[in-house]
């Protein structure tokens, strides 16, 4: 793995997997393998593509980077932090620098807070900047102020008018919503942001304008994001790389332009030819796979995606393939990349 | 798939298999009249798919589930409007009547497959139902008849599926599961509603495949009900565009991609991230959808249009702008002309 002194995070082989308990007296009987040893970093302001279907692991790998799920074993550091040995005091001030956005803009604000309230709760927890200490109990009246002015900043950054802070989430459509949930992700000024699904949930018109928001915000604050998504057309429009999963693994991972220009990996490239392109003249079949997606209880052994790869050979069963270089900064899982991109070209032409 | 000169040809008086006009369901609700469908026009033709899209809450929903009559009344109620099916007023029949049209000539599939599966009930009964009720079938023929079409919707060993639960099976399965519970009568008409929204890209994939291949195989039309733009141009003939309760734009498929006419389907385009280009930034269409509980007057999206102006107060009617393409703007001229990043072959 490539990284450099630049980079933000650095994920080292990170493992999450869940016991599976079963019987009178509880034992574990398996483990669903949700993360299952992946590695890779991001550097400082650029944004980093998550990709996969329900159940890859995509989603874990982000709560578990923010240590809101404990890791199983693996290394994540942030900022030059080593986030997994932590104390609770020092892990609640580096929280400070990593946030998340959710899906959904309608379970994940509280129903009975005002905007106002939503903002405010974290600038008092962590205190308005970060080397002033919190001030929970009595708020001077020139705290009080400070966080007025905060709140307002916060909405006018988002997009929303600062005279809609009293109001309750319901008052809201789900793209300002959205809106709301990222102004309450970068009151503290946050360095790295996970996106997770963040305008999965949204429709077309309005995601537009969040995805714009992301960029913008991006470039104004030098953030870092992780952005976690299913949309393949969403995140490379999005991100700086991309990193492809399946079954808990990272299969395929390359600069945005040169995986989608060249996939290497079979399920890269299936992935690709199932989305349906909005070019009527463009229409081809589209199925290039087959069969579903198999439990990560038991992930195949060898490479986890020769049940479904068209390509796959008798060596594909019995080992599991590195993810190894095959072009310049673009790797793949996959022993048989010259095989899968002679086919990719043919299906070009 | 219907050549692209037949779907152009004005000659309107081609049998439509069902033809809704002026179309109103409307909602009473505490806090006033919602008015989710409101004068909404359009036909299917035997055998063809017709895409309807729209972004959520634009009475998409609302026009499907209308034309089986799924909507509780009241709230609901139909204040306008005819639905005919083979030139009968769905709206007249009586309840049982109804009954007989249902999953037997006109059927409809799910976007939740968990959610509309009857999870007590095993998956063959499931299927049995439909042919045991429309068709009078003893519970042998029906099982019969039920491993064969699980069979046929690629469903692997249906005899051992035939009496398993939905949570037995995968989400792709499921949803193979209920399109053969809609099918098992061969209706004329299927109705599907987001069919492939919460699957995942490969297994959408898989299921559109399926779609398209029985609707050749069974020569049904399919009315797609749908908010993703890829998906209709895949696999439609037709497309109607709905906004804020009203179809906005009704073309072929290639037109409508090709030469929006709407300058609400023309903002879609242009806010879509797609594979095949890179845009710096998407042009977002500014603002939100209107509540339907207060539309503006005039053109519905007004409010959001480059374009508008003061003549927009006065609602646009749905008119002809070329050869089967209808749309619902007094600027309709004037909406850029577009093909898609596919310069090549735009004007074949």
């Amino acid at each position: 793995m490539s990284s450099s002194s630049d980079d933000i995070l650095i994920v080292e082989n990170l493992v999450k997997h869940y016991p599976i308990r079963k019987g009178v007296v509880p034992r574990t009987v398996g483990r669903v393998r949700a993360v299952d040893g992946i590695s890779f970093s991001i550097p400082r302001g650029k944004t980093l593509g998550l990709v996969g279907e329900s159940g890859c692991g995509k989603t874990t790998t982000g709560r578990v980077v923010l240590r809101l799920i404990e890791a199983t074993s693996g290394r994540v550091i942030f900022d030059g932090h080593d986030v997994f040995s932590m104390n609770p005091r020092e892990m609640r001030a580096l929280r400070r620098d990593m946030q998340i956005i959710f899906q959904d803009p309608f379970g994940s604000l509280n129903p009975r807070m005002t905007v106002r309230a939503m903002l405010e709760e974290p600038l008092l927890v962590h205190g308005i900047e970060p080397n002033l200490p919190p001030s929970r109990s009595r708020l001077s009246s020139a705290v009080r102020r400070q966080v007025g002015e905060r709140i307002e900043e916060l909405l006018r950054v988002v997009g929303l008018a600062p005279e809609w802070a009293n109001r309750y989430p319901h008052e809201f459509s789900g793209g300002q919503r959205q809106r709301i949930g990222i102004a309450r992700a970068l009151a503290l000024k946050p360095k790295f942001i996970v996106c997770d699904e963040a305008v999965s949930a949204l429709d077309v018109s309005i995601q537009a304008q969040i995805l714009n928001l992301l960029k913008e915000l991006q470039q104004k604050f030098e953030l870092t994001y992780l952005f976690i998504g299913h949309d393949l057309a969403v995140v490379k429009h999005i991100a700086d790389r991309v990193a492809v999963m399946y079954l808990g693994e990272i299969v395929e991972e390359a600069e945005t332009e040169e995986l989608f220009a060249h996939p290497l990996h079979p399920y890269t490239q299936a992935l690709l030819a199932s989305i349906p392109v909005p070019i009527p003249r463009a229409r081809r079949p589209l199925d290039r796979l087959e069969g579903d997606v198999p439990t990560p209880i038991n992930p195949p052994l060898g490479c986890r995606f020769h049940t479904r790869c068209p390509i796959a050979i008798e060596e594909c069963k019995a080992e599991k393939p590195p993810l190894v270089e095959k072009r310049p900064e673009h790797r793949a899982a996959c022993i048989r990349t010259e095989v899968a991109a002679a086919l990719e070209g043919e299906a070009e032409t | 798939m219907i050549p692209e000169s037949e779907l152009q040809n004005p000659r309107s008086e081609v049998l439509s298999l069902l033809e809704i006009s002026d179309l109103r369901v409307y909602f009473n609700t505490d806090d006033g009249v919602l008015k989710a469908v409101d004068g909404v026009s359009f036909g299917i033709r035997a055998g063809e798919t017709l895409g309807l899209v729209g972004e959520s809450g634009c009475g998409k929903s609302v026009t499907a589930f209308s034309i089986l009559r799924l909507l509780p009344v009241p709230p609901a109620e139909f204040a306008g409007g005819r639905i005919e099916f083979r030139g009968e007023n769905l709206l007249d029949l009586s309840d049982n009547q109804m009954r007989r049209v249902r999953g037997n000539m006109i059927s409809m599939i799910f976007q939740e497959p968990m959610s509309s599966l009857n999870p007590i009930m095993s998956i063959g009964g499931q299927i049995s139902e439909a042919s045991r009720e429309h068709r009078r079938m003893s519970k042998r023929e029906a099982r019969e008849v039920g491993v064969e079409m699980l069979n046929r919707v690629g469903i692997p060993s249906p005899e051992a599926r035939f009496d398993e639960y939905p949570h037995q099976l995968s989400g792709g399965m499921r949803q193979r599961a209920m399109i053969a519970m809609a099918l098992v009568c061969r209706p004329q008409l299927l109705i599907a509603d987001e069919p492939t929204t919460a699957l995942d890209v490969t297994i959408q994939a898989q299921i559109l495949e399926l779609l398209g291949e029985l609707r050749r195989e069974f020569g049904m039309a399919v009315l797609l009900i749908t908010h993703d733009l890829g998906v209709v141009a895949e696999t439609c003939d037709r497309v109607a565009v709905m906004y804020a309760g009203k179809i906005v734009e009704y073309a072929p498929v290639f037109e409508l991609f090709e030469r929006p006419k709407h300058p609400y389907t023309h903002g879609l385009f242009r806010a879509l991230p797609t594979l095949t280009e890179r845009k710096k930034s998407l042009e977002a269409i500014p603002g939100t959808v209107p509540s339907p509980l207060e539309f503006p007057s005039g053109c519905r999206f007004r409010t959001r249009c480059a374009l508008a102006q003061e003549i927009c107060e006065q609602e646009p009617v749905l008119r002809p702008i070329a050869a089967g393409h209808l749309a619902a703007c007094h600027f309709a001229e004037q909406v850029g002309e577009m093909a898609r990043g596919w310069p090549s072959q735009g004007n074949a």
